[in-house]
């Protein structure tokens, strides 16, 4: 088996958007890159291109092994990959969904608007730093026993919407109306479920957040309405995902396969890569164990959701109906989904793995829900905690060219250790209210980690996805108010 | 030197450095430890026994880490040393010493998600072993 590990990897120019990785080696299908120019030559200062690469080796690939602008240097599969398997003869990979199974983004707007929110910002952000547990470790007040962790796993967002947290509304904007099936808890560990029982309803550390952000501007008036989204109006967004509940069953799995690997004689350039046929018992046992965790995620948002708007009823002393605290969408950015897509002008189901990427099917698509059946489905791109994220909307040359996919974020550009390195002697806490954003943070690491340099453009991002037409941009969030772990 | 912590764009990567199997796991050991927290202000009051198996050196290296890792978040603990004894290279006994977590002294910094086989391969280099983790954090 060639590793392609040093190997220099030769890109062949399809538009200024897109660029081919021809086949070569042990490669099932090329690779696809959307980036521009001057991006890739970032994009190459590491081993992100060579993980594409070794992607494309694994049993049942479709198409091409595909990555989005926001690519960057992972393990096993780069962050930004895409890549769709064949039902029958393909695999599934823990790796290639990674490690917080599930991670995703809602967007919750409001009926309020910055100039109401401004006079009490400080007092709501401090409010929901209250009532949203963050940082390392952090434990919630919800403890989950056996029983609730079985209805959960199998209900997913609705289980939560069953107790206080959530209206009926809620589950149609989001994926799959918050329930994955086939959560089965045989198929998972009891240290996966210890590891879970008290962090739901919290959002970790790392790069996950709560911000409150502002519409800052609007690109595509007639979608942002459909949206339910206008100038100057407060929105919430939430980043996390399954906790410690997914990273224990992505790890428990990893080893799975790693063993039937080595039964199965499949070899592949990276261990990260660790699969099992869709078809298998391995395969179907963490799809069940996975489906669990995709649920926890679900849910986990769901009640953060919940929490915030409880924090805006109490500081702006206003009722549901007052705050108008519609869910947007909840995209998932870290997950395999079974989905039909054209391979070779024939309609085919694939196990779409999307590794730091995002759905983004078109109007018409029978997996959106009905609100947005005329417009397209909500793609949420947040950015740095110090400028802007983005709302996009799916469209058809996704579905044609990306299996309905879309970038997820706009990617690291300074390793940790770096931005640490780099932002020693800065107040990134004043540096921020200077710019009218009130930040609250457990780690004051992790504001150094997750300092606005420390990622690239995630205006670029997006306008490389808008102009290859694998999204559209929509508008701009500016943020005003974040949480960090 | 024992360790050493290499740049990562997105994650966290650390070069680890033994004469034998048994020092090479316990400084595996103290650099994710270093990652989490200062070991120096980890108090060693409490100890807890771990066999750890695995089909190669390199997995039964990771579910040694996976398995203090587990023990940090599930009984809220930090540690401060390592001892560890490989019976083979597919099983090994240990012990890993410290104490609960107290915020007020013990600053967390990374939330390690996981221990991954990226790219892991226990290399000899001169008269030591060397091997490169990747932390999913």
């Amino acid at each position: 088996m060639t590793r392609a590990m040093n190997e220099e990897i030769k890109l062949e120019k399809i538009h200024d958007y897109l660029w081919e990785i021809p086949k070569k080696g042990g490669m099932r299908v090329p690779g696809r890159v959307y980036a521009t120019e001057k991006m890739l030559k970032d994009i190459q200062k590491d081993k992100a291109l060579e993980q594409v690469v070794n992607v494309a080796y694994l049993p049942g690939i479709q198409k091409y092994s595909i990555a989005m602008p926001d690519i960057h240097w992972g393990y096993g599969f780069p962050i930004g990959g895409v890549a769709a398997m064949d039902v029958e003869e393909g695999v599934i990979s823990p790796g290639g969904v990674g490690y917080d199974i599930n991670c995703g983004v809602r967007l919750m707007r409001t009926s309020l608007t910055e100039e109401e929110v401004r006079p009490k910002l400080r007092e709501l952000v401090a409010e929901l730093f209250s009532r949203v547990p963050s940082g390392v470790g952090s434990s919630g007040k919800i403890k989950l026993s056996k029983s609730d962790y079985k209805e959960l796993i199998k209900k997913g967002a609705k289980w939560a919407i069953e107790r206080v947290w959530g209206d009926a509304e809620d589950l149609e904007r989001i994926e799959d109306h918050g329930t994955f099936p086939g959560g089965d808890s045989d198929t998972i560990s009891n240290k996966a479920f210890e590891r879970g029982s008290d962090q739901l309803g919290t959002l970790g550390s790392g790069n996950h957040f709560l911000e409150v952000d502002i519409v800052d501007e609007v690109y595509n008036p007639r979608v942002a309405d459909d949206f339910g989204l206008f100038k100057d109006q407060v929105c919430v967004l939430i980043h996390c995902g399954s906790r410690g509940f997914g990273h224990q069953i992505c790890t428990d799995y990893i080893d799975k396969m790693l063993s039937y690997m080595r039964r199965e004689g499949i070899n592949l350039p990276d261990k990260q890569l660790a699969c099992a046929h869709i078809k298998s018992k391995e395969g179907r046992d963490y799809l069940a164990a996975f489906a669990a965790a995709v649920n926890y995620a679900w849910t986990n948002r769901q009640i953060i959701m919940a929490f915030a708007r409880e924090a805006f009823y109490r500081v702006f002393k206003i009722g549901p109906r007052e705050l108008g605290g519609h869910l947007v969408y909840d995209v998932s950015h870290n997950i395999a989904k079974f989905e039909e897509h054209k391979v070779n002008g024939e309609i085919k189901k694939v196990c779409v793995h999307r590794k730091g990427a995002t759905r983004a099917f078109p109007k018409g698509h029978p997996l959106i829900p009905d609100i947005y059946r005329n417009v397209g489905q909500p793609v949420l791109i947040p950015g740095d905690m110090g400028r802007a994220s983005f709302v996009l909307v799916g469209t058809e040359a996704a579905l044609e060219e990306t299996f309905g996919t879309s970038c997820h974020g706009a990617g690291r550009m300074l390793s940790r250790n770096e931005a640490v390195r780099r932002g020693r002697d800065r107040d990134l806490f004043a540096e921020l209210e200077r710019k009218g954003i009130i930040l609250m943070a457990r780690g004051k690491r992790t504001v150094l980690e997750e300092m606005p340099e420390a990622y690239k453009q995630v205006e670029d991002v997006c306008d490389v996805v808008h102009n290859a037409g694998i999204a559209k941009k929509v508008a701009r969030l500016r943020p005003i108010g974040v949480i960090k772990g | 030197m024992d360790y050493e912590i290499l740049d990562h764009t997105a994650d966290v990567c650390v070069r680890v450095y033994g004469k034998s199997f048994d020092e090479l796991f316990g400084n595996a050991a103290r650099a994710m430890m270093e990652l989490i927290t200062d070991r120096e202000k980890i108090n060693p009051s409490q100890e807890i026994e771990i066999e750890v198996r695995g089909e190669t050196i390199e997995q039964l290296l990771v579910h040694w880490l996976q398995e203090i890792l587990f023990l940090h978040e599930v009984k809220k603990m930090v540690f401060k040393d390592f001892r560890l004894n490989l019976i083979s290279e597919t099983h090994a006994k240990g012990k890993v010493i410290g104490e609960k977590i107290d915020i007020d002294k013990h600053e967390l910094s990374f939330d390690i998600k996981a221990v991954t086989y990226h790219n892991l391969k226990i290399e000899p280099i001169n008269d030591k072993l060397k091997v490169d983790i990747v932390f999913d954090v």
